[in-house]
């Protein structure tokens, strides 16, 4: 036991650090926001289980898209979702993207929720139902009594709003 | 990034590409850099939005989780431990570690540091006994729980938001200044200095620590309400109250005296080249309607700056004129003026009193409430303010394309009803007046397939659609002796000659202020005295050279907190004073900027 707390809190520190980009990447595929936590907390047991062959030297962010890689694939099959409009050489752009946009992604990530305060009230009930909820499009459109493309107005402003505002901030 | 590649990146998002989309999505992102970098951003902000809002349930059902383990195999406890225990670690330090914070680090121009010699952050909470001090020339704004917001200016030392749980901040050193929301009254807010104590239970004040405790003093400034100073001494407090100042200090009566008003022509006039000039008891809140006045207008009037709004000078009159709000930050649609003789407010006009939400024209006429963003323009030969486009209150409304004019002397909307190809407007346009040409140029934002540089002919009535030129989030002012019309921001510098045949995009390649250049709505206005163009977004002034391109700046102490979204069209040249004025804040004081002597 003795031995084993240390890479355990290694473990946990390493993971804390690189598990919103890990989030996004199994998002970026699955998009489901179940299926893709669902993967998360796998990929997490299987990143845990193979620690002992993490090589510090590499970033252990690139070792844990790898494997989140597989996971997503794996998901898929089991899933029979079909082929991936990003699988093959554009999964490794992406890929590749995580790890050089790493530390500005960060950034973003701690404006988020000051931004979120910021939105306005008539967004935040749409994005609301689509974050906590996870409802769909049409989900949304019935229950704020909208039309589908005033839903999808609203988002997509949202979305503009929080990228404006998190860039922002990130950069001040 | 385009507009069309965003609405692409939107609906992947949301499970609504179509296949034809999809591929042309795919196309993008492998042939484009920048479209691929932007996609990870949008895909990154997606996935820890939804983070924000199921941390509450994930932490809820992870601990679930632990607490079971122990019942299932070696595998599932393993996957208990590493699915959960981060989040398990979250929520111990979370719940059962840490006391509730009570203050919370707003903004930050300059450097900040705790009082344990870490550095401070935006966002960072602070727990009881835990300070903060503002290095150099650096500011702070703080936010108590209860609302109330402390703005630390330089060198300043607030050694404890919440003393002791005593709803107490001490104040070591340097000056703070509060907006306090009401208190109860058996627990008013207190604040301590080395010379005193002011208690306060609902106002606006500057409280300013000078020297130590035994030689120094405190000086304590009521804009708005009533505050009780003290000396520590224990002696019977006084009452300061709106508009009035008392000192704490050891050998001196304590006594409340009226706050002597600025002159502000002679003040600004005084001032020294490439200074800035903040001028006490200015602020835009002592003019806007009391609470509960008006009971349908919905929002605050913070709105009235902070929502993506500007203003234009009005240079008959020598006033500032500042209209905004919408979406649903502010509701009011009131006019605002600062008369730059007198550095005083006045509401030029009254908000309507039932604002027609989601539509473009109230019952009374006038335009609905809006984020104004660089959609203002100070049309001099006709003695009106041109008013277009926006995010209107209420939102999801329709664009505000409605060609509106205010008329400086009878304070009357008008309903232009233009002829001509009109903008659609989208957020994030801009407009600027050319005073020798007598037209409104308009440079048209994201609005699908309507980008453009637009004119109107304000004498004409007629809009013209010049070319199909993108313009977001850039700040627009014309050169009138060149006849160039100059545009800044979000990390574009341009520029047309708006006095020929046909106006072409020209970008200028300059060096030296990137940092200014990135900034998105920045102030930005053409000062023909010097004949130099004028910037400014927080940080230092930025000067361009029309000729030469090249930028000089001026990075002076006193300047204001700028505007989180930009400071849009509130900042102006004021050729009477041959000074810059900038409105930043419904609660900041105004400021002001000479520009250099040139060489």
């Amino acid at each position: 036991m003795a031995t084993e707390q240390p890479d355990k809190q290694e473990y946990l520190r390493r993971f804390l650090s690189a598990e919103s980009a890990l989030r996004g990447y199994i998002l970026t595929h699955l998009r489901d926001f179940d299926l893709a936590e669902d993967v998360l907390q796998q990929t997490a047991l299987v990143l845990w289980e193979k620690f002992d062959q993490y090589d510090p030297a590499r970033p252990f962010l690139a070792w844990a898209l790898g494997v989140a890689r597989l996971e997503v694939l794996s998901a898929r099959k089991r899933r029979r979702t079909g082929r991936s409009l990003l699988e093959g050489d554009l999964d490794d752009l992406i890929v590749g993207e995580y790890l050089r946009l790493e530390s500005e992604l960060s950034r973003r990530r701690q404006a988020l929720r000051h931004c979120l305060q910021r939105l306005p009230e008539s967004m935040t009930g749409v994005v609301r139902l689509r974050y906590e909820q996870g409802s769909s499009l049409d989900q949304i459109a019935r229950s704020v009594g909208k039309s589908l493309a005033a839903v999808k107005v609203i988002l997509h402003r949202a979305r503009l709003s929080l990228s404006d505002c998190v860039r922002l901030r990130g950069e001040s | 990034m385009t507009d069309d590649l965003q609405r692409l990146i939107s609906a992947y998002l949301d499970g609504d590409l179509q296949d034809a989309d999809a591929e042309t999505l795919r196309g993008i992102l492998k042939s484009d850099p920048e479209a691929l970098a932007e996609f990870v951003r949008a895909i990154d902000l997606h996935a820890e939005t939804r983070n924000v809002f199921q941390e509450g349930k994930g932490k809820r059902q992870a601990l679930q989780e632990i607490r079971q383990a122990g019942r299932f195999g070696t595998r599932l406890v393993l996957a208990a431990i590493a699915a959960c225990a981060v989040v398990a670690a979250t929520v111990w330090f979370a719940w059962f570690r840490t006391p509730a914070p009570v203050a919370r680090l707003e903004a930050i121009v300059g450097r900040v540091r705790l009082l344990d010699g870490s550095p401070g952050s935006e966002g960072l909470q602070f727990l009881p006994g835990q300070g903060l001090e503002t290095l150099g020339d650096s500011r702070a704004t703080v936010k108590l729980t209860d609302g109330t917001t402390l703005d630390l200016k330089a060198r300043t030392v607030v050694l404890d938001f919440d003393e002791a749980g005593r709803n107490r901040v001490r104040l070591d050193r340097g000056t703070l200044a509060a907006v306090v929301r009401p208190q109860r009254a058996d627990r008013p807010l207190i604040f301590t200095t080395p010379h005193g104590e002011a208690t306060v239970v609902g106002t606006s004040l500057t409280l300013a620590v000078e020297g130590d405790a035994a030689k120094g003093a405190t000086r304590l400034e009521v804009a708005e309400g009533k505050v009780l100073l003290s000396r520590l001494a224990g002696t019977a407090p006084v009452e300061v109250l709106t508009q009035q100042f008392a000192v704490a200090a050891t050998n001196a009566p304590l006594e409340s005296k009226p706050l002597a008003r600025p002159r502000g022509a002679a003040l600004v006039r005084r001032m020294a080249p490439g200074t800035w000039l903040s001028v006490p008891g200015t602020q835009l809140r002592q003019a806007v309607p009391e609470p509960g006045r008006y009971p349908k207008v919905k929002g605050d009037p913070r709105g009235i700056v902070d929502s993506w709004s500007g203003g234009v000078l009005d240079a008959r009159r020598n006033r500032l004129i500042v209209w905004g709000g919408g979406i649903t930050n502010y509701h009011g649609n009131e006019v605002y003026a600062l008369d730059l003789e007198s550095l005083t407010w006045e509401r030029l006009t009254e908000p309507t009193a039932e604002p027609a939400i989601g539509r473009q024209v109230n019952g009374d006429g006038t335009p609905i409430s809006r984020a104004t963003y660089n959609g203002l323009a100070a049309v001099t030969h006709a003695d009106k303010m041109f008013a277009l486009g926006g995010d209107g209150a209420g939102s999801a409304g329709p664009a505000p394309d409605i060609t509106w004019t205010f008329d400086f002397a009878t304070h009357a909307w008008q309903d232009r009803n233009p002829s001509g190809d009109r903008p659609p407007t989208w957020v994030g346009a801009l407009a600027a007046y050319d005073p020798a040409t007598r037209k409104v140029w308009w440079g048209e934002s994201r609005s699908p397939g309507n980008a453009g540089l637009y004119c109107y002919d304000v004498d004409a009535n007629r809009w013209t659609k010049e070319n199909r030129d993108l313009f977001y989030y850039q700040t627009g002012a014309v050169d009138s002796r060149r006849g160039r019309l100059v545009c800044v921001g979000d990390g574009k510098l341009f520029s047309y000659n708006i006095r020929g045949s046909r106006p072409v995009r020209e970008t200028l390649k300059t060096t030296g202020a990137d940092a200014f250049i990135a900034r998105p709505n920045p102030g930005w206005d053409y000062d023909p005295t010097s004949d130099r163009l004028v910037g400014w977004a927080g940080g230092p002034v930025a000067i361009l050279h029309p000729e030469t391109g090249a930028w000089k700046l001026i990075d002076a102490p006193g300047a204001p907190s700028p505007t989180p979204y930009g400071i849009f069209g509130r900042w102006r040249y004021v050729p009477s004073f041959n000074v810059f004025v900038v409105v930043t804040a419904l609660d900041q004081n105004i400021h002001f900027f000479k520009p250099p002597a040139e060489e």
